[in-house]
């Protein structure tokens, strides 16, 4: 082998070597070739190779971290979903929307001017006073009420799961809108190129024009005069998202695809005769899929958020419906938040737990999914 | 409209339709890895008797009354606009491939040899049309005689045409698919265009494998996880495995160390011997150009200046750039001294190539007529073409003398 190589390589004046001398050292290299094979073959002991998927999943769950965020969010989605039944069977019976009506002792203080010797004094004194009231509105965290209740005497612990539906629901749902129209729209423009490329990138560009909060302003005010019942407001809420949400997963998209289209695997696509779609599909898409979810988690606690400033300027569900958002936006006044901070804690910390976890998972599934990655 | 507290009923269904969007969307890929990584024998030794063969071999394949000729080249060019005007005018081109023309026979090996740049790898994919062909014509000629002009057919007649002409890549590294398993690219084209039925479409991609000299248990590894070498007989194999009648190979052992270069080669003429594959061997090494091609061209500058079989090119090198071209490969031998005849020059922009013929800015037999007329393709013996002016009849002896004079002052 050796001998051929040298022969092959150093070959050059052309009339020393003869024909015939080749092949018959080609035939030899064959033969070894082949009896090499065979050998691997039939002596090789079988070993299992892993299957890609069993290696990304057992890539995943060796990260410590990608393990805790998938925990952290299937316990959301538990406590969110199945948090209200299951308290159920505990006695908890609080709704979204029920009002604490029980009757209860109030103290309440009054500033009470106050004599001596029957001459009014200058000065006043805080005097309490218990009343029966029929509200039970910012009460302690109790047995009865985890979490205390609100100014509406809505239970917050209660309001924290039904929200919580809502938030988790809108953050999914307006990320995968956002994301699939981003991945068609951009794959499209950077797909094809031309002038298809430069209509889509100018509307990505006016998209991201436009003043943002003004028009959410004009658009909750339309909706208002729609009469939308409350509660279907999110639907509204997931469609305005995602309209100004997409653009920037497009832009993303569509540069990775062209840098990815002039790779040559690219062009081997094109010899292959591999259609259209399934090269976008199969061989584009899943070489975006590292930033792809790199944006989808961080997108995920992003809108949470948003939802919440949308819910404060009243685009949001509207009380007495609940959603994170919309429970630590109705605690901005002073007194509640120096006085009362069960109202608003446990949610901005379920928003934490909640953009924390995806971004954990995120990371974890980024790395599984690149093949480069050690085993 | 969902009514107002439908959302907290509905938990359930929410639930369901969330996890189901969240798989579709984050692991489409992984999905689809399961799917095609599901597949019945796992381990190589239970193979399938029955599927063993495939009809990979030339016997199967009735190649005897074929036409003779795989492929007819003529005069083919490829310009790339490069520069436009205002109006979307093109003012310049660069002539990649300008006037190419060959005839390729079936089950045999053109060898295309020339420096950088001189068009060899545009020749190659303008044949297979990744680019759309300027102007000529290249007529592929299938087993069955049926002729297709590669210029004139639009991408959707082409499709079905990719399962017969092939392309071998000069970089196996960039070439392969990172993210899919070797499995999967080979198997992907097999798929799309039914080489075979579906439920033997495993079995299959092992016996090409094989036939490669790729381990079966190489089937869930991703490309990165291998050398050089191994890579660029994935490449062969994904070639291979549609079965196609003519394979450009665009240099495809450049990127290998010299060890692997002979493996490599020798499986090339392997399979060319057993499935009657024809190849168009686009390389800028001389020795390997020789030892595995029946005829070999010469381009320069995007022109063909010699052609003909291996012998006469290599043993009677006639054109001067030929000669050049030869005579700079090293010789093993420390007593023979070599004295290459160095080339002088760079070669030119193709966007603006030198008038007449294209080679005399560094020929030293330049004469006065090189300059000014484009020599033709002459026969000078039984298959051998030399496109130079002193193969010309009516070539003065007075003209070759008076250059012969101005070199030795020179």
């Amino acid at each position: 082998m050796e001998e051929f190589n040298d022969k092959l390589t150093n070959a050059a004046p052309v009339s020393d070597i003869s024909e015939e001398r080749q092949t018959e050292t080609a035939l030899v290299a064959d033969t070894e070739l082949v009896q090499l094979r065979d050998e691997d073959v039939e002596q090789k002991v079988y070993y299992k190779e892993l299957t890609p998927t069993r290696m990304v999943l057992r890539r995943f769950f060796r990260s410590r971290l990608s393990v805790v965020g998938l925990v952290m969010i299937v316990a959301l989605f538990v406590f969110a979903f199945l948090g209200p039944p299951i308290g159920r069977v505990f006695g908890y019976n609080w709704g979204e929307t029920d009002v604490d009506r029980t009757k209860v002792l109030k103290r309440y203080g009054d500033w009470i001017s106050y004599e001596v010797d029957g001459e009014k004094v200058d000065k006043y004194a805080y005097q309490f006073s218990y009343t029966e009231v029929e509200l039970n509105n910012y009460a302690a965290p109790s047995k009865d009420h985890i979490l205390g209740t609100d100014v509406r005497g809505m239970d917050v612990f209660a309001r924290l799961m039904y929200g919580g539906r809502v938030s988790l629901t809108i953050g999914f749902v307006v990320v995968i809108l956002e994301t699939l129209l981003g991945v068609i729209i951009g794959g499209i423009s950077g797909y094809f190129g031309g002038w298809v490329d430069q209509v889509l990138m100018r509307i990505v560009d006016i998209l991201n024009c436009i003043p943002t909060l003004p028009l959410l302003l004009i658009a909750s005010v339309v909706i208002d005069s729609w009469g939308v019942p409350g509660q279907a407001r999110i639907y509204y809420l997931m469609v305005i998202m995602t309209i100004f949400g997409w653009s920037g997963t497009a832009r993303m998209v569509r540069g990775q695809i062209l840098y990815l289209r002039e790779q040559e695997y690219i062009v081997a696509c094109e010899v292959m005769g591999i259609p259209t779609w399934r090269r976008i599909f199969m061989h584009l898409v899943p070489n975006i899929m590292p930033q792809l979810i790199v944006s989808m988690t961080l997108g995920l606690g992003g809108i949470i958020l948003y939802e919440a400033t949308l819910s404060y300027l009243g685009l949001g569900i509207p009380i007495p419906y609940a959603a994170w958002g919309t429970m630590i936006s109705s605690s901005t006044d002073p007194i509640t938040m120096s006085y009362y901070p069960n109202l608003w804690i446990p949610a901005g910390l379920l928003i934490v737990i909640a953009v924390l976890g995806f971004n954990f998972v995120g990371d974890g599934l980024r790395d599984a999914m690149d093949p480069k990655a050690r085993k | 409209m969902i009514s107002l507290l439908s959302l907290s009923q509905q938990a359930s269904v929410w639930l369901g339709v969330i996890f189901g969007l969240l798989i579709v969307a984050e692991f489409c890929y992984i999905g689809y890895i399961l799917y095609t990584s599901h597949r019945k024998p796992r381990n190589p030794r239970q193979k399938n008797e029955t599927a063993t063969e495939f009809g990979l071999t030339d016997s199967s394949r009735n190649l005897e009354n074929a036409p003779k000729y795989i492929l007819n080249v003529r005069d083919l060019k490829q310009w790339f606009p490069v520069s436009k005007s205002m109006f979307g005018k093109v003012q310049a081109y660069l002539r990649a491939v300008d006037g190419v023309s060959f005839d390729l026979e079936r089950g045999k090996t053109i060898g295309i040899v020339g420096e950088s740049g001189c068009g060899k790898t545009t020749l190659g994919r303008t044949i297979l049309r990744l680019y759309d062909i300027t102007e000529g014509s290249a007529i592929y000629t299938d087993e069955n005689g049926k002729e297709y002009e590669l210029a004139k057919l639009k991408r959707k007649e082409l499709r079905p045409l990719r399962t017969q002409l092939q392309l071998v890549f000069q970089d196996p590294y960039s070439s392969l698919p990172p993210r899919m398993t070797v499995g999967a690219i080979i198997g992907e084209a097999v798929k799309v265009h039914h080489i075979v039925p579906k439920e033997q479409i495993h079995d299959y991609v092992l016996e090409v494998m094989r036939r490669c000299g790729l381990q079966p248990h190489y089937y869930d590894r991703y490309p990165h996880e291998f050398s050089g070498g191994q890579r660029q007989r994935i490449c062969i194999a994904r070639a291979l495995a549609v079965k196609p009648n003519l394979v450009i190979c665009d240099e495809p052992v450049s990127a290998l160390d010299v060890s692997i270069q002979a493996q490599v080669i020798n499986l090339l003429k392997k399979l060319q011997r057993e499935m009657g594959i024809s190849y168009m061997f686009i390389s800028h090494d001389l020795s390997v150009v020789k030892y595995i091609s029946d005829s070999i061209a010469v381009m320069y500058l995007g022109n063909i200046v010699e052609m003909g079989s291996t012998a006469d090119i290599c043993g009677n090198a006639s054109h001067p750039y030929t000669q050049a071209l030869f005579s700079a490969v090293p010789v093993p031998n420390p007593h023979r001294k070599a004295k290459p005849e160095e080339l002088s020059g760079e070669l030119p922009s193709p966007a603006n190539p030198p008038k007449g013929c294209k080679f005399h800015t560094r020929c030293k037999y330049c004469m006065e007529r090189c300059s000014e007329s484009v020599p033709e393709m002459r026969e000078i013996s039984a298959g051998h073409f030399v496109a130079c002016h002193l193969f010309d009849e009516n070539l003065d002896d007075a003209e070759v003398s008076s250059t012969e004079h101005n070199e030795q002052e020179a």
